[in-house]
Order: C-alpha cells, then sequence, then structure tokens
C-alpha cells in the first residue's frame, strides 16, 4: 500500500517536473519570438494556463501529502502530548483526503462534461482544452488515495503490535 | 451579531485551532470555508464557490510566475553561483570599519534576489562568511547576526515570491510589487551597513581591521566571477521596468538564463536540476492549495457579512489610514514571531483586505510594507527562522541566544527602515510610478 502510494505520487512529480520544463521552454521561445519577430506564439497563454500550469499545481499534491510538505505550522505541535500528536495527523490527513476528495469529484464532473462536448477555446487555433480537465481530478485524487493510506498508516502503527515503530511521520520542515 | 455573521467569527476560531493543531493551513481555511457557507447559506452554494473558486484562480496566468521564480531560486542556490561573491566583496571592502560584515549583506542581498529564500541565504553564507568572520576576529555574534539579518533582504529586493502571492490574492499589479520593492530593499541593506559601520566604529573590538595582502591576479579572478547572478537580477528587473516582461515571463528568462549560466559555467548537474524540478513542483502545490484556501475562506467571510462587521467595528478605532497600518504592523510582528511567512499573510488578508480597500490605502505600497514585516518576523524570537537556520548550520559552537543578541542591532535597523517605508509612501511608489 506505501509502496503503491509512493511510485503514484513519484510518477505524478515527474508529470509535473516534465511540465515545469516544458512550460519553461514555451514561454522562453515566445518571449524570444515576440522580441526578435515581433510575433506571439499563437495559443501559449492557453496552453500554459489549461495544461502545463494545471499540471504542475495539481500532480504534486500525492507527493506533497507523502512528505507532509503542505505548509503548516509547527509552534504548538511540538509541546502536545504523543498520542494528541497523532490525533492531530489523523485529523490532517483526514481532511486534506475530505478536502481533495470533494474537489476531484466536482472536478471530475466538469471533465466528463468537457470531454462529451469535445470543450476548446477559440483563438487563433482552436486550442482543445478538454483532455487537460482530467489533469485536475487525477491529481486531487490520486492525492485523497495518498492522505488516506497516510491515515491507515497511522492506525495500523498505533493498532499493530510494534507500538515504537516509525510513523514515516517528520516533524517540522516548513518554510 | 445576526445568526451569520456569528458564523464567519467562529469559523475564524476554528481555522486558528486546526493551524495550530498542525492541519495544513490551506486545507484548514478551505475545509472550514466549505463547511461555514454551507451552514451559513446552504450546502448548495458551499459546493458551487468550491467549484468555482480553484477553477478561476488556476486561470489566472500570473500563477505560473511562481514555478518559474521557484525554479530559478532552486537552480542559483544549487549552481554554486556564488563561489566567489562573497570573496570579490570582501577583497573590495575590507577596508571598511566591518567591513566583512557589509560584504556579507551585499553579497547575501544578491544571492537572496536569485534564490528568492531567505532561508537559503541564511544557510548558505552561515557555513561560508561566518567561518571567515571568525577567521578574522570578528565577534561571533556580529557574525552571525549579520548572516540572519541579511538572508532577509531577498524578499524585498525582487523577484519574490511572496509578493507574487500578494498580488494574485489581493487582484494587484505583481510587476508594480516588483518595482516597488527596489527601493526598499536597498535601503535595508543600506541601513544594516551603516549599524555595521557605525556599531564597529563605537567599538573596534567587534571587528578588527583586516589587513590582506591581494595580488592583482587574485583581485581579478575574483571579480571576474562575480557578473552572473547581477546580470540575471538586471536582466529580470530590468526587463519588467522596460515593460518587456509580464511577471510571468520575467520568471522564465530568469529561470533560462540561470539555467544557461550554469551550464556555462559548468555548475550545472542533472541530479541538481532534477532535484530542483521536484522542489519547484511540490513548492508551486504548496502555495496553490494555501492560496486556494485563502481565496474560499475570503468568501465565507464576505458571505456572512462578517467581513463588514469586523471591518466596521474596526474603524470605529481606527479611523485613520495610518492608524490602520500601524496596528496591522504590530499584529504582524506578534504573529511573527510565531507563524511562517505566507501563512501569516493568507490568514490575515481576508479579514483585513475590505479594511485597506475602506482607507483607500494603497495595495502596492501596502504589500511592501506587509514583505518587509514578514521578513522581520524572521529574525525575531522566539521563532525567527532565520537565526535557527544559521544556528543548525553552525552546530553546537554557537548558542542561539548570541546569534538573536547579535540580530538585534539588526532589527533596530530594520524598524528604522519600515518606519521610513511607512512615512515616505514614495520609496515605494516612485519606481512603479515612472516604469512598465
Amino acid at each position: 500500500m506505501e509502496r503503491l502510494a509512493t511510485l503514484l505520487s513519484r510518477a505524478m512529480l515527474v508529470l509535473a517536473g516534465i511540465a515545469t520544463v516544458v512550460m519553461l521552454v514555451t514561454i522562453v521561445a515566445d518571449v524570444i519570438s515576440k522580441s526578435a519577430f515581433n510575433f506571439a506564439l499563437p495559443g501559449v497563454d492557453r496552453i500554459v494556463a489549461s495544461y502545463l500550469m494545471v499540471a504542475v499545481i495539481f500532480l504534486p499534491l500525492a507527493m506533497l501529502e507523502l512528505l507532509e510538505e503542505n505548509i503548516a505550522v509547527d509552534v504548538l505541535y511540538h509541546v502536545l502530548p504523543t498520542s494528541i500528536q497523532h490525533l492531530c495527523a489523523m485529523l490532517g490527513h483526514l481532511l486534506t483526503a475530505v478536502f481533495y476528495g470533494l474537489l476531484g469529484w466536482l472536478y471530475a464532473g466538469v471533465a466528463i462534461e468537457a470531454i462529451e462536448i469535445r470543450e476548446f477555446v477559440s483563438g487563433a487555433w482552436n486550442v482543445p482544452i478538454w483532455p487537460a480537465r482530467m489533469i485536475m481530478p487525477a491529481g486531487l485524487i490520486i492525492g485523497a488515495i495518498v492522505a488516506l493510506v497516510k491515515l491507515c498508516l497511522i492506525l495500523i502503527d498505533l493498532l499493530g503490535p510494534n507500538p515504537h515503530r516509525d510513523t514515516g511521520h517528520h516533524d517540522g520542515d516548513f518554510q | 451579531m445576526n445568526e451569520r455573521e456569528f458564523i464567519g467569527a467562529i469559523s475564524i476560531g476554528v481555522v486558528l485551532l486546526l493551524v495550530f493543531l498542525r492541519i495544513p493551513v490551506g486545507i484548514a481555511m478551505g475545509m472550514v470555508a466549505f463547511g461555514g457557507i454551507a451552514a451559513a447559506i446552504s450546502p448548495n452554494a458551499a459546493f458551487g464557490v468550491l467549484k468555482a473558486v480553484p477553477f478561476e484562480m488556476v486561470g489566472d496566468w500570473n500563477l505560473s510566475a511562481i514555478p518559474m521564480f521557484l525554479l530559478m531560486g532552486y537552480v542559483a542556490a544549487s549552481a554554486d553561483l556564488t563561489k566567489n561573491l562573497f570573496k570579490s566583496a570582501r577583497l573590495t571592502l575590507n577596508w571598511l570599519p566591518g567591513g566583512l560584515a557589509t560584504a556579507t549583506v551585499i553579497s547575501a542581498a544578491l544571492f537572496s534576489s536569485a534564490s528568492g529564500s531567505s532561508l537559503a541565504t541564511s544557510a548558505a553564507f552561515a557555513r561560508t562568511a561566518v567561518p571567515e568572520m571568525r577567521k578574522a576576529g570578528y565577534s561571533t555574534s556580529l557574525a552571525t547576526g549579520a548572516v540572519a539579518a541579511a538572508g532577509t533582504l531577498g524578499a524585498l529586493i525582487p523577484p519574490s515570491v511572496l509578493m507574487i502571492v500578494f498580488g494574485i490574492t489581493m487582484s494587484t499589479s505583481i510587476n508594480d510589487l516588483f518595482l516597488a520593492g527596489v527601493v526598499p530593499g536597498l535601503l535595508s541593506a543600506l541601513m544594516f551597513i551603516v549599524y555595521i559601520t557605525v556599531r564597529v566604529l563605537l567599538q573596534p573590538s567587534l571587528a578588527p581591521r583586516v589587513t590582506e595582502e591581494v595580488s592583482p591576479e587574485e583581485r581579478r579572478e575574483a571579480l571576474s566571477d562575480v557578473w552572473p547572478l547581477p546580470v540575471i537580477i538586471i536582466s529580470v528587473i530590468g526587463g519588467i521596468f522596460a515593460g518587456f516582461f509580464t511577471p510571468t515571463e520575467a520568471g522564465a528568462v530568469g529561470a533560462g538564463m540561470t539555467i544557461l549560466l550554469a551550464a556555462v559555467r559548468g555548475s550545472f548537474t542533472w541530479p541538481n536540476f532534477r532535484d530542483a524540478l521536484g522542489k519547484t513542483a511540490n513548492g508551486t502545490a504548496g502555495i496553490f492549495i494555501i492560496i486556494v484556501g485563502a481565496a474560499l475562506f475570503q468568501r465565507l467571510l464576505g458571505f456572512t457579512g462578517f467581513a463588514n462587521m469586523f471591518t466596521d467595528m474596526i474603524s470605529a478605532h481606527l479611523t485613520t489610514p495610518l492608524a490602520v497600518i500601524l496596528a496591522i504592523s504590530a499584529l504582524y510582528l506578534i504573529l511573527g514571531c510565531f507563524l511562517d511567512s505566507i501563512s501569516i499573510m493568507l490568514l490575515t488578508l481576508p479579514v483585513i483586505a475590505p479594511l485597506l480597500q475602506l482607507h483607500g490605502i494603497d495595495l502596492i505600497w501596502f504589500g511592501i510594507i506587509t514583505v518587509k514585516l514578514l521578513e522581520i518576523g524572521l529574525v525575531t524570537p522566539p521563532l525567527g527562522m532565520n537565526i535557527f537556520v544559521v544556528k543548525s548550520a553552525l552546530g553546537d559552537e554557537v548558542p542561539l541566544g548570541t546569534i538573536f543578541k547579535g540580530a538585534l542591532g539588526f532589527l533596530l535597523a530594520d524598524f528604522v527602515t519600515l518606519a521610513l517605508i511607512i512615512a515616505f509612501p514614495f520609496l515605494s511608489l516612485w519606481l512603479p510610478s515612472i516604469g512598465g
């Protein structure tokens, strides 16, 4: 279960990394083309906003949850007793799963609609954006699944025979 | 207070409680907003808002500036573009009283501007500049304080991710924020330098004068290696000033140049780049979640009428813009002792945005004040993150108290800068008014 979550998260992060590089190249190419030839590459803003940015935002959610790198505040947490810390961590994963799950479910509806009507944005050329609509729910739902996995891992750990096993829970590391 | 306003008020308490229980800030705000709107208006309205808000935010073209500037920062930090930065600053400035500390301030300002991270800057200079200063006989307190304080300069000197987040949340021009930060950022650095110089003149034992025999070749070599960072920063800021770039384009050009220069210098490695890409993607997603949470929460406070009620209530006591600014400054300084910069900004902006509008406070100017305040929070006890970063980079040899004591003087310099930024809005607003 843990391995699958790690594997999925890593794959999504790789895709997000590729999207970042493509975004960088596209925008730089557009800037060069605009300043050198006075010609803006058509559809760049649409592609960046609808595809690349969506990928960079939503695909890493799973890894973010796996590493527990979501921006959080540690001030009080450290002085709480361990049992309360476990409760807080479980509540955090649960709320994250519900939040991502709700959003993922809403956007799955949007995606299905977009696929049915083959949604596109008209402009210099008609940029089809219906495939991009699937990125949001995919990232969110996998993020929700990873949050549930993390929740289960803490539960297994608490209920399991060896209470001293590492929960894989890291304190700190927020900026 | 009617029932809806009461729900608004309660939800602020619930968010704070969840945040202190270490629930991710964005998730806490988002879930409370969803529950609050469902309770105050209707579940349908809650679903509607939850569906509409993230969707609108994703469509914001400026959002893509975040991954571009994060990438630039991570590549700059890992690509060793700073190798001789401190050395050449040191060779140029060692005639000044406290010259090594001043050299630290100047090179850290450059580095933190490009890396965009106060923490990364303080960590890097704690390892390079602090040992050199101590070797030269500088007081440990002055050396570590200078490094902790100088790290904060990057958030004001553009490009700055904090400003992008502020600009997106408050719907203000990010380019104007960038330009507005230049003068206050340089002013902050100048104040640090004045503080160092005066302090060392009064108490020369803190920083013995360094007499270093340097061959012309050595000097030339050190200087010839300094150009990459200034070139990148000036291109980015210059392009924005001239109106060539949108923030996203500036970020992409900056990231592209950083990668190119790192490659030219042979310090660009695949593992570093892969690492930078991963951090960029994670960082972007993390910032987006908290921006969305804040946007949802802002809707809740608007729908329930709490935002208006709160604004009316506060305005009865704080009748002038200056009073509002001072009250917010005090609030941020207190929060800065406990929370990190982005959390403070996004937890408070939904509540105070209507107050700013009511008093007609210039949002660009306010953005600069906010960023300065948040950076001051990085060096104030008990939870100045920069102090801890310096401490962990140096290990057991320096006690925490020594670093805090050293940072105290720089904190005073910062308060003078802050007072000047508040007293003279043109310091921030002049550059945006003639640029772009």
